[in-house]
Protein backbone atom coordinates (compact mmCIF):
# COMPACT_ATOMS: atom_id res chain seq x y z
CA UNK A 1 0.00 0.00 0.00
CA UNK A 2 2.86 2.34 0.88
CA UNK A 3 4.47 1.59 -2.46
CA UNK A 4 1.29 2.45 -4.34
CA UNK A 5 0.88 5.72 -2.44
CA UNK A 6 4.53 6.58 -3.06
CA UNK A 7 4.16 5.88 -6.78
CA UNK A 8 1.04 8.04 -6.96
CA UNK A 9 2.68 10.88 -5.00
CA UNK A 10 5.76 10.79 -7.21
CA UNK A 11 3.68 10.80 -10.37
CA UNK A 12 1.59 13.74 -9.12
CA UNK A 13 4.73 15.68 -8.15
CA UNK A 14 6.29 14.98 -11.55
CA UNK A 15 3.17 16.14 -13.38
CA UNK A 16 2.85 19.24 -11.21
CA UNK A 17 6.49 20.13 -11.71
CA UNK A 18 6.21 19.64 -15.43
CA UNK A 19 2.98 21.56 -15.84
CA UNK A 20 3.84 24.72 -13.95
CA UNK A 21 6.56 27.20 -14.65
CA UNK A 22 8.32 28.61 -11.61
CA UNK A 23 7.62 32.14 -12.83
CA UNK A 24 3.85 31.53 -12.70
CA UNK A 25 3.90 32.40 -9.00
CA UNK A 26 4.57 36.08 -9.71
CA UNK A 27 1.35 36.30 -11.70
CA UNK A 28 -0.91 35.14 -8.89
CA UNK A 29 -1.20 38.58 -7.29
CA UNK A 30 0.95 37.55 -4.32
CA UNK A 31 2.88 40.84 -4.41
CA UNK A 32 0.08 42.95 -5.84
CA UNK A 33 -0.55 44.83 -2.59
CA UNK A 34 2.82 46.55 -3.03
CA UNK A 35 2.10 49.94 -4.69
CA UNK A 36 5.38 49.65 -6.63
CA UNK A 37 4.24 46.46 -8.33
CA UNK A 38 2.33 46.46 -11.60
CA UNK A 39 0.84 43.22 -12.74
CA UNK A 40 -1.55 42.48 -15.59
CA UNK A 41 -2.88 39.23 -16.98
CA UNK A 42 -5.12 38.87 -20.02
CA UNK A 43 -6.22 35.56 -21.43
CA UNK A 44 -8.59 34.27 -24.09
CA UNK A 45 -10.55 36.82 -26.06
CA UNK A 46 -8.78 39.81 -24.53
CA UNK A 47 -5.40 38.33 -25.45
CA UNK A 48 -6.54 37.61 -29.00
CA UNK A 49 -7.25 41.34 -29.40
CA UNK A 50 -3.48 41.81 -29.28
CA UNK A 51 -2.73 38.87 -31.58
CA UNK A 52 -5.16 36.30 -32.92
CA UNK A 53 -2.92 33.37 -31.91
CA UNK A 54 -2.09 34.72 -28.47
CA UNK A 55 -3.93 32.98 -25.62
CA UNK A 56 -2.32 34.59 -22.61
CA UNK A 57 -0.26 37.65 -21.96
CA UNK A 58 1.05 38.32 -18.48
CA UNK A 59 3.08 41.31 -17.40
CA UNK A 60 4.93 42.05 -14.18
CA UNK A 61 6.88 45.15 -13.25
CA UNK A 62 8.49 45.85 -9.90
CA UNK A 63 11.36 47.50 -8.11
CA UNK A 64 14.58 45.64 -8.95
CA UNK A 65 16.08 46.20 -5.51
CA UNK A 66 13.14 44.49 -3.81
CA UNK A 67 12.11 41.76 -6.24
CA UNK A 68 15.08 41.42 -8.64
CA UNK A 69 16.84 38.57 -6.92
CA UNK A 70 13.69 36.54 -6.30
CA UNK A 71 12.45 36.90 -9.85
CA UNK A 72 15.88 36.10 -11.32
CA UNK A 73 15.91 32.83 -9.40
CA UNK A 74 12.54 31.87 -10.87
CA UNK A 75 13.65 32.80 -14.39
CA UNK A 76 16.84 30.77 -14.06
CA UNK A 77 14.88 27.80 -12.70
CA UNK A 78 12.68 27.86 -15.80
CA UNK A 79 15.71 28.33 -18.05
CA UNK A 80 16.69 24.72 -17.27
CA UNK A 81 13.59 23.44 -19.06
CA UNK A 82 13.64 25.94 -21.91
CA UNK A 83 14.13 24.71 -25.45
CA UNK A 84 15.67 28.06 -26.37
CA UNK A 85 17.27 30.70 -24.18
CA UNK A 86 19.14 33.97 -24.36
CA UNK A 87 20.53 35.08 -21.02
CA UNK A 88 22.50 38.27 -20.66
CA UNK A 89 24.32 39.41 -17.55
CA UNK A 90 25.49 42.85 -16.61
CA UNK A 91 27.60 43.64 -13.54
CA UNK A 92 27.27 40.05 -12.44
CA UNK A 93 23.48 40.16 -12.50
CA UNK A 94 20.93 38.86 -14.94
CA UNK A 95 19.87 41.85 -17.03
CA UNK A 96 17.97 40.18 -19.87
CA UNK A 97 16.46 36.77 -20.45
CA UNK A 98 14.47 35.24 -23.24
CA UNK A 99 13.17 31.71 -22.80
CA UNK A 100 11.26 29.63 -25.32
CA UNK A 101 9.34 26.79 -23.72
CA UNK A 102 7.99 24.98 -26.72
CA UNK A 103 5.50 22.16 -26.61
CA UNK A 104 6.69 19.36 -28.89
CA UNK A 105 3.15 18.67 -30.11
CA UNK A 106 2.24 20.45 -33.33
CA UNK A 107 -0.32 23.24 -33.10
CA UNK A 108 -0.14 23.31 -29.31
CA UNK A 109 0.44 26.15 -26.86
CA UNK A 110 3.97 27.46 -26.60
CA UNK A 111 5.26 29.76 -23.89
CA UNK A 112 7.77 32.56 -24.31
CA UNK A 113 9.20 34.41 -21.39
CA UNK A 114 11.06 37.71 -21.31
CA UNK A 115 12.85 39.35 -18.44
CA UNK A 116 14.43 42.79 -18.59
CA UNK A 117 16.02 44.90 -15.94
CA UNK A 118 16.01 48.54 -16.88
CA UNK A 119 18.61 50.65 -15.15
CA UNK A 120 17.87 54.31 -15.19
CA UNK A 121 20.07 57.05 -13.86
CA UNK A 122 17.22 59.20 -12.64
CA UNK A 123 14.88 56.53 -11.25
CA UNK A 124 15.39 53.32 -9.34
CA UNK A 125 15.91 50.22 -11.47
CA UNK A 126 12.90 48.14 -12.38
CA UNK A 127 12.46 44.60 -13.55
CA UNK A 128 9.87 43.55 -16.10
CA UNK A 129 8.66 40.09 -16.95
CA UNK A 130 6.46 39.33 -19.93
CA UNK A 131 4.96 35.94 -20.57
CA UNK A 132 3.41 35.15 -23.94
CA UNK A 133 1.47 31.95 -24.41
CA UNK A 134 -0.35 30.77 -27.47
CA UNK A 135 -0.19 28.73 -30.62
CA UNK A 136 2.67 30.97 -31.58
CA UNK A 137 5.88 30.13 -33.35
CA UNK A 138 9.08 31.84 -32.23
CA UNK A 139 8.79 34.12 -35.26
CA UNK A 140 5.22 35.10 -34.43
CA UNK A 141 6.03 35.98 -30.83
CA UNK A 142 9.09 37.93 -32.04
CA UNK A 143 6.74 39.95 -34.26
CA UNK A 144 4.61 40.82 -31.22
CA UNK A 145 7.73 41.98 -29.38
CA UNK A 146 8.85 43.93 -32.46
CA UNK A 147 5.48 45.66 -32.57
CA UNK A 148 5.92 46.57 -28.89
CA UNK A 149 9.29 48.14 -29.68
CA UNK A 150 7.68 50.21 -32.44
CA UNK A 151 5.02 51.41 -30.03
CA UNK A 152 7.71 52.89 -27.82
CA UNK A 153 6.95 56.53 -27.26
CA UNK B 1 7.06 -47.16 -2.83
CA UNK B 2 5.89 -44.00 -4.47
CA UNK B 3 7.62 -40.61 -4.14
CA UNK B 4 5.37 -39.40 -1.33
CA UNK B 5 5.98 -42.53 0.74
CA UNK B 6 9.71 -42.30 0.05
CA UNK B 7 9.83 -38.66 1.13
CA UNK B 8 7.89 -39.44 4.32
CA UNK B 9 10.22 -42.30 5.08
CA UNK B 10 13.24 -40.05 4.75
CA UNK B 11 11.85 -37.18 6.83
CA UNK B 12 13.27 -38.22 10.16
CA UNK B 13 16.68 -38.99 8.70
CA UNK B 14 16.67 -35.55 6.99
CA UNK B 15 15.79 -33.71 10.19
CA UNK B 16 18.47 -35.66 12.09
CA UNK B 17 21.04 -34.83 9.37
CA UNK B 18 21.71 -38.50 8.81
CA UNK B 19 21.38 -38.39 5.02
CA UNK B 20 24.42 -38.40 2.77
CA UNK B 21 24.87 -35.54 0.34
CA UNK B 22 23.62 -37.69 -2.52
CA UNK B 23 20.56 -38.84 -0.56
CA UNK B 24 19.73 -35.31 0.50
CA UNK B 25 20.13 -34.09 -3.05
CA UNK B 26 17.79 -36.84 -4.28
CA UNK B 27 15.27 -35.99 -1.56
CA UNK B 28 15.36 -32.30 -2.49
CA UNK B 29 14.66 -33.15 -6.12
CA UNK B 30 11.71 -35.33 -5.14
CA UNK B 31 10.29 -32.68 -2.81
CA UNK B 32 10.68 -30.02 -5.48
CA UNK B 33 8.73 -31.91 -8.09
CA UNK B 34 6.23 -33.61 -5.78
CA UNK B 35 2.62 -32.52 -6.22
CA UNK B 36 1.61 -33.92 -2.84
CA UNK B 37 0.01 -31.57 -0.35
CA UNK B 38 0.73 -33.77 2.63
CA UNK B 39 1.31 -31.42 5.60
CA UNK B 40 4.71 -32.95 6.37
CA UNK B 41 5.84 -32.54 2.77
CA UNK B 42 4.51 -28.96 2.71
CA UNK B 43 6.52 -28.27 5.87
CA UNK B 44 9.62 -29.83 4.31
CA UNK B 45 9.11 -27.73 1.18
CA UNK B 46 9.08 -24.59 3.32
CA UNK B 47 12.20 -25.66 5.21
CA UNK B 48 14.02 -26.47 1.97
CA UNK B 49 13.02 -23.11 0.58
CA UNK B 50 10.84 -24.43 -2.25
CA UNK B 51 7.71 -22.89 -0.91
CA UNK B 52 7.49 -19.18 -0.28
CA UNK B 53 5.44 -18.05 2.63
CA UNK B 54 1.89 -16.94 1.95
CA UNK B 55 3.15 -13.36 1.56
CA UNK B 56 4.07 -14.27 -1.99
CA UNK B 57 0.51 -13.86 -3.16
CA UNK B 58 0.28 -10.51 -1.34
CA UNK B 59 3.49 -9.35 -2.97
CA UNK B 60 2.15 -10.35 -6.32
CA UNK B 61 -1.05 -8.47 -5.57
CA UNK B 62 0.96 -5.39 -4.56
CA UNK B 63 3.04 -5.67 -7.68
CA UNK B 64 0.03 -6.00 -9.96
CA UNK B 65 -1.78 -3.14 -8.19
CA UNK B 66 1.28 -0.90 -8.34
CA UNK B 67 1.75 -1.57 -12.03
CA UNK B 68 -1.97 -0.99 -12.67
CA UNK B 69 -1.96 2.25 -10.64
CA UNK B 70 1.16 3.51 -12.42
CA UNK B 71 -0.28 2.70 -15.84
CA UNK B 72 -3.58 4.39 -14.97
CA UNK B 73 -1.70 7.48 -13.82
CA UNK B 74 0.46 7.51 -16.92
CA UNK B 75 -2.58 7.25 -19.18
CA UNK B 76 -4.47 9.92 -17.19
CA UNK B 77 -1.42 12.20 -17.23
CA UNK B 78 -0.99 11.69 -20.95
CA UNK B 79 -4.64 12.47 -21.66
CA UNK B 80 -4.68 15.54 -19.41
CA UNK B 81 -1.40 16.71 -20.98
CA UNK B 82 -2.81 16.29 -24.47
CA UNK B 83 -5.99 18.09 -23.55
CA UNK B 84 -4.17 20.74 -21.52
CA UNK B 85 -1.67 21.51 -24.26
CA UNK B 86 -4.45 22.43 -26.66
CA UNK B 87 -6.89 24.00 -24.28
CA UNK B 88 -7.05 27.76 -24.15
CA UNK B 89 -6.67 29.25 -20.69
CA UNK B 90 -9.73 30.59 -18.91
CA UNK B 91 -11.02 33.98 -19.92
CA UNK B 92 -9.35 36.35 -17.49
CA UNK B 93 -8.49 39.99 -17.52
CA UNK B 94 -7.14 41.69 -14.43
CA UNK B 95 -4.39 44.01 -13.29
CA UNK B 96 -2.89 45.47 -10.17
CA UNK B 97 -1.31 48.86 -10.27
CA UNK B 98 -0.30 50.94 -7.28
CA UNK B 99 -1.89 48.32 -5.05
CA UNK B 100 -5.27 48.79 -6.75
CA UNK B 101 -7.15 45.93 -8.40
CA UNK B 102 -8.41 46.63 -11.93
CA UNK B 103 -10.93 44.32 -13.54
CA UNK B 104 -12.13 46.49 -16.43
CA UNK B 105 -10.79 44.87 -19.59
CA UNK B 106 -10.21 48.11 -21.48
CA UNK B 107 -8.30 49.61 -18.54
CA UNK B 108 -6.22 46.44 -18.25
CA UNK B 109 -5.39 46.59 -21.96
CA UNK B 110 -4.49 50.29 -21.68
CA UNK B 111 -2.22 49.57 -18.74
CA UNK B 112 -0.60 46.74 -20.69
CA UNK B 113 -0.08 48.89 -23.78
CA UNK B 114 1.51 51.64 -21.71
CA UNK B 115 3.87 49.28 -19.89
CA UNK B 116 4.63 47.01 -22.82
CA UNK B 117 5.85 49.91 -24.93
CA UNK B 118 8.30 50.68 -22.12
CA UNK B 119 9.22 47.00 -22.05
CA UNK B 120 9.75 47.00 -25.84
CA UNK B 121 12.07 49.96 -25.43
CA UNK B 122 14.06 48.18 -22.74
CA UNK B 123 14.47 45.11 -24.93
CA UNK B 124 15.68 47.32 -27.75
CA UNK B 125 18.15 48.92 -25.34
CA UNK B 126 19.39 45.48 -24.27
CA UNK B 127 19.79 44.46 -27.92
CA UNK B 128 21.77 47.63 -28.63
CA UNK B 129 24.04 47.02 -25.63
CA UNK B 130 24.61 43.43 -26.72
CA UNK B 131 25.37 44.55 -30.26
CA UNK B 132 27.84 47.21 -29.18
CA UNK B 133 29.58 44.76 -26.84
CA UNK B 134 29.89 42.25 -29.67
CA UNK B 135 31.29 44.99 -31.89
CA UNK B 136 33.82 45.91 -29.19
CA UNK B 137 34.77 42.26 -28.98
CA UNK B 138 35.09 41.99 -32.76
CA UNK B 139 37.28 45.11 -32.83
CA UNK B 140 39.89 43.63 -30.49
CA UNK B 141 40.17 40.40 -32.45
CA UNK B 142 43.31 40.25 -34.60
CA UNK B 143 42.70 40.68 -38.32
CA UNK B 144 44.46 37.49 -39.39
CA UNK B 145 42.58 34.86 -37.42
CA UNK B 146 43.20 31.52 -39.02
CA UNK B 147 40.10 29.38 -38.64
CA UNK B 148 40.62 25.80 -39.67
Amino acid sequence: MRRILLTIAMAICAVAMQAQLSIEQIFNAAWASDPNVTEAVVTGKAARKINSRLERLAFFKADAAVYGERVCKLILADAHNASGRDLRYSDGKLSYAYLALNNPQPNSLNTYLYFVESRRKTQSSTIMVVLLEGKLSAKEQAKIIESLKKNKK
Amino acid sequence: MNDTDYILSQLEAYYDCRLTDAEESHLRRLVARSASNHPEIERLRAIMGFRRPKRRSHRRLYYVTTVAASLTLLVATGISWMIGSNKAPHETSFAYSGGVYISDESLVLDLLAQNLSEFGGDIEESDRTMESELQEFAAILPDNINIQ
